[in-house]
């Protein structure tokens, strides 16, 4: 009998978890999801970066990264690093200036909240706003997103998929644009604007182009 | 084609490619299954909701349908390209036939020849896994029976619509229609004899 109830629940979490996939609980940008075609970058990159972080806290950090993967959007596109268009007849440039400061002011924020928490033992906190500011970071290196390239209203599944070929694996320094290093970067980067060790920079990116600003010795610096 | 087998080819073919895709990093990471699963990468997207990303769910059903789909076309232009060459294997026995007939051959041969190369392609058929059996074949039959049956006009299903095919196309590439038809006629005609005697005991 007991063992009945307990498959049942086992059936109905399993039905819960394959709608909630299945609904979009995964991904955008960098892709979040790990499966035969793409891999869960953001969480790899976390990991790898992050290696000397407790497992508990690197979850906390990952489990952020498909969160801020819900937000879909074209006007939620800052905290991917895009421009978005959310309406015919908006200027491209004008846009990416806009979205540009956006996602500025969404890191800075994002980045004070952690280092208060953290100051305030608020550990939880301080890594879950750590995490967004890491996913619109990491964003930025994306092939398919360095220069807050354009999420708009009018894409269709075409432009869709393009996106998710374009930054479907985990990236290697094989080209001259060197992904790997930028998106660890990236992460590295800002784990160290969060313990301190680095100050919290005027910009992130370039104000027109969009394209990130890391010092030099962040590539490859984990 | 052997419609169960072709199924349980696919799936294990299927099996083996998705252990490679996803085992083998170099295969995950190359640009040509990128490219090759395209159609997949846009139907995750459609699964997932019209989303930049795709759902783990949904990539790996589009995975699995595309795999699948890739493969059944593969093995059945395999099988198609199979039953030609089988065919052409076959052929041999006309042109052995082709010999005899300058020799001042009766329609017995022309039965046997034609029975032997249905039966000699029917026999490579049935060793094969993805091919399924002519059941209209018998391959215990006598050649010649069989092939006076066929002739006339009889079982034309698998090899021997093939064989018959090319029979009909030699006669007239060599002989020109009007005297192909008269033969293919007369053939015929002696078709039925000889399976009546031969039910009756008595050779033609």
């Amino acid at each position: 009998m007991w063992s009945i109830v307990v498959i049942r629940k086992a059936q109905i979490r399993l039905m819960l978890a394959l709608a909630f996939v299945l609904h979009g609980g995964t991904s955008n940008a960098w892709t979040s999801a790990s499966g035969p075609l793409s891999d869960a970058i953001h969480q790899e990159a976390i990991d790898k970066v992050l290696a000397s972080m407790s497992a508990s806290d690197r979850k906390t950090l990952k489990d952020q990264q498909e969160l801020v993967d819900k937000d879909q959007e074209p006007s939620q596109s800052a905290e991917h690093a895009m421009t978005g268009i959310t309406e015919a007849g908006q200027n491209e440039a004008t846009q990416r200036i806009y979205y540009i400061a956006l996602s500025e002011d969404l890191i800075h924020e994002a980045l004070r909240s952690a280092i208060a928490a953290k100051r305030l033992n608020k550990n939880k906190e301080a890594l879950t706003a750590l995490g967004k500011a890491i996913h619109a970071l990491q964003d930025a290196t994306s092939p398919a997103h360095c220069g807050f390239q354009v999420w708009s209203y009018s894409f269709g599944i075409w432009e869709m998929a393009r996106h998710v070929l374009s930054e479907r694996v985990y990236p290697d320094d094989s080209t001259t644009k060197r992904y790997e290093s930028h998106l660890e970067g990236a992460v590295q980067y800002a784990y160290d604007i969060y313990k301190e060790n680095q100050p919290l920079p005027g910009h992130f990116f370039d104000s027109i182009h969009g394209q990130l600003i890391l010092p030099d010795s962040y590539l490859h610096a984990y | 084609m052997h419609k169960r087998n072709t199924a349980l080819i696919a799936l294990l073919l299927a099996g083996l490619v998705t252990v490679g895709v996803t085992m083998w990093s170099s295969a995950h990471r190359s640009e040509m299954v990128g490219i090759f699963y395209f159609p997949a990468i846009l139907l995750s997207v459609i699964l997932s909701g019209r989303t930049r990303g795709i759902g783990a769910v949904a990539e790996w059903s589009a995975f699995l349908i595309y795999t699948l789909i890739y493969l059944v076309a593969f093995l059945i232009i395999y099988a198609v390209l199979l039953e030609w060459f089988l065919l052409r294997k076959g052929f041999a026995h006309l042109n052995q036939y082709d010999t005899e007939r300058t020799e001042g051959s009766t329609s017995k041969s022309a039965f046997e020849s034609l029975g032997r190369a249905i039966l000699d392609v029917e026999g490579r058929r049935r060793s094969h896994w993805l091919l399924d059996n002519t059941r209209s074949i018998d391959l215990s039959e006598p050649a010649d029976l069989l092939g006076a049956r066929v002739l006339q006009g009889r079982k034309l299903e698998g090899p021997a619509k093939g064989v018959m095919n090319e029979v009909k196309s030699r006669l007239i590439k060599e002989r020109g229609k009007v005297v192909a038809d008269a033969l293919l006629a007369k053939w015929k005609a002696d078709a039925t004899a000889h399976i009546q005697q031969r039910a009756a005991g008595t050779e033609l």
